[in-house]
């Protein structure tokens, strides 16, 4: 197996891999020739489930021979990731036994961090069905700034809807916190609101949602898809096409 | 003590939990009495003695109760605790024998105190342990303080914890022993109340003890025999109601006499000389029908603080930064885990 990958922003993959690094020990990338790139995780709970998708046209360049899955450790890989800044590129190499890290400055200087790949046995998560009627799109920086003030309010989130927006409200016994967001206000951009029953809300553990602020902030967009008593599915749109989609089960109070 | 299988099972019927989360929202079902004695054995000072209060009673299985038991919260995890009752009659030699052990432990321990010899009296003092009702009862008070239920068997503790399992009340039993097995526990995990970094006993060694859950289902499947004969593999190598087994026979050979004759009564056929304190056919009636009872609540409750502080620091002289410390973990675990419930993703995945 030789592959070799360059991407755009290496700050990305920083937050999405010490994202994870809280949650789990080790991660299989999937690697497809044509397809591109896709990281699927859950945590040890399956409270939680993460998507990392990036299709083969977001990559600068994009060299896999064979339909591959390189499993690394996720604590080493976000130490070596921990300096990646915005201006860094990425570069991903691998010979099949040991996997490469190196981060390309404006200048041009590359930093490399190698490290061994895990031959610990890939298993496939398998996929979700889930009908969520209801979408919520707003800005990244603004889910990062709202989950972030929000945990501090408290252990569990609130997302309620009705016709007019959506709300995130954390509480705990010292008070409540609500961010309103609504298309008439500015701070939705897109909202398809719940059709039956017209309002309802979902409670879900914030500690899940502190993954999602890390990358949210990287993100353009934030879609929040919905439906009563169901999981959460968060879709981040994030640079050159990746896209990360994080599912998070409900609370049931 | 219990049987020791640990040769039989076979790798693929154990499972190391490398992370306690995934036992989130689980109910376990913890063997009261093996995990008091654990904290006794294992929460001492350094010169070998158990932590106690200015009375002079023992306070370390309240400390390893009070602390694990939150920790394990934390995950998400529902304990329950199910203390023993009056051990059956078929357990009267064994009861008898561990009395005079630790008779003769806590004598030699006394002994090598006086002489200074520290590290031999660190060891026999661990033999000497002995959990006592005073104990009991108060790791009982703060179990209900801490609003975690606790079941009284009217027996064996184990066997008690293998029913509640056994109707689906709780996922696993948590015991060192693997006699719950023997009862019909679906799942046993092991080293539950005492994963972490442990001293190896009488070395300067340490090692890394991580939690593993053993499935009875797949440990039959795998040696390929029924659950009466996997007690009656037990009866061969010993339990506690016959301790010394059959002389000379091992974990492999009970299991090759017992794969080879089909049963116990067959194998003691062919071993005319092997003696037993009990009717072994007696014991494994035990195991297949132990004294258990239907009636009992698994709920739990929002932790009372004051009532805590004072059986910890009031009563017992616990710190009272390091109670308060352990009690708003304990607050949280109760309110993110206990009050509502978070379900798992697992419901939602496409059937295959």
């Amino acid at each position: 197996m030789v592959l070799e990958l360059r991407f755009a922003d290496a700050r990305l993959w920083r937050y999405v891999l010490r994202g994870l690094a809280d949650y789990l020990d080790v991660v299989g990338i999937k690697l497809h020739p044509d397809e591109g790139l896709r990281l699927k995780a859950m945590d040890p709970s399956h409270v939680m489930m993460v998507d990392f998708i990036i299709p083969r046209t977001a990559f600068d360049e994009y060299h896999v021979e064979e339909e591959t899955v390189i499993t690394i450790n996720l604590e080493l890989a976000s130490k070596a990731l921990r300096r990646a800044t915005k201006n860094d590129r990425l570069v991903l190499r691998s010979d099949g036994s040991r996997l490469t890290f190196g981060l390309v400055s404006k200048g041009g200087v590359e930093r490399c961090f190698t490290m061994p790949l895990l031959a610990t046995k890939y298993e496939e998560i398998p996929e979700l069905s889930l009908e969520l009627q209801v979408q919520a799109k707003t800005l990244g920086p603004s889910v990062a700034s709202a989950l972030s003030i929000l945990s501090e309010a408290g252990e569990i989130l609130k997302i309620s809807v009705d016709q007019e927006g959506m709300s995130l409200i954390a509480s705990s016994e010292l008070g409540e916190i609500e961010m309103v967001f609504s298309p008439t206000t500015g701070t939705l951009i897109d909202y398809q609101p719940p059709s039956d029953p017209p309002q309802f809300a979902n409670t879900y553990s914030l500690e899940y949602f502190e993954f999602i602020a890390k990358v949210a902030r990287l993100s353009e967009t934030v879609t929040f898809k919905l439906s009563p008593d169901m999981p959460c599915e968060i879709d981040a749109e994030l640079s050159s096409g990746a896209l990360l989609k994080v599912y998070v089960a409900p609370r049931v109070e | 003590m219990g049987v020791n299988l640990r040769e039989l099972i076979p790798e693929d019927a154990r499972r190391e939990i490398t992370d306690l989360r995934e036992l989130m929202g689980k109910v376990v079902a913890l063997d009261a009495y093996n995990a008091l004695y654990q904290f006794l054995a294992a929460i001492r000072q350094p010169d070998g003695t158990p932590l106690i209060d200015r009375k002079g009673r023992v306070t370390s299985h309240l400390s390893g109760l009070f602390y694990r038991t939150i920790n394990l919260m934390e995950h998400g995890i529902k304990p329950v605790y199910v203390f023993d009752g009056m051990p059956p009659e078929i357990k009267r030699y064994e009861v008898e024998r561990r009395r005079m052990r630790r008779e003769k432990a806590a004598e030699l321990a006394e002994k090598a105190y006086a002489e200074g010899r520290v590290e031999e009296a660190r060891k026999y003092s661990v033999q000497a342990i002995r959990l006592t009702q005073e104990m009991v009862e108060s790791a009982k008070r703060l179990l209900d303080a801490m609003g975690v239920p606790y079941v009284q068997a009217p027996s064996e503790g184990e066997a008690q914890a293998a029913h509640i399992a056994r109707k689906g009340d709780a996922w696993a039993v948590a015991s060192q022993d693997y006699d719950a097995l023997l009862f019909g526990a679906p799942r046993l995990i092991r080293n539950l109340t005492i994963s972490g970094r442990r001293k190896l006993p009488g070395k300067d060694v340490y090692v890394e003890i991580k939690p593993e859950v053993i499935e009875l289902d797949k440990v039959l499947k795998a040696l390929g025999i029924t659950r009466s004969q996997l007690i009656d593999i037990a009866i061969l190598i010993g339990t506690d109601y016959n301790p010394d087994g059959v002389p000379g026979i091992g974990p492999k050979s009970a299991y090759q006499l017992i794969k080879a004759h089909g049963s116990l009564e067959k194998v003691l056929k062919i071993l005319p000389q092997a003696t037993f304190p009990e009717d072994p056919l007696k014991i494994r009636e035990y195991f297949l029908n132990p004294n258990v009872i239907d009636e009992y609540k698994l709920e739990w409750h929002e932790p009372d603080e004051k009532r805590i502080i004072e059986i910890l620091v009031h009563e017992h002289d616990f710190s009272l930064d390091r109670v308060e410390n352990a009690l708003q973990r304990l607050k949280k675990a109760y309110r993110e885990y206990f009050r509502g419930k978070i379900t798992s993703l697992d419901m939602w995945f496409k059937r295959k």
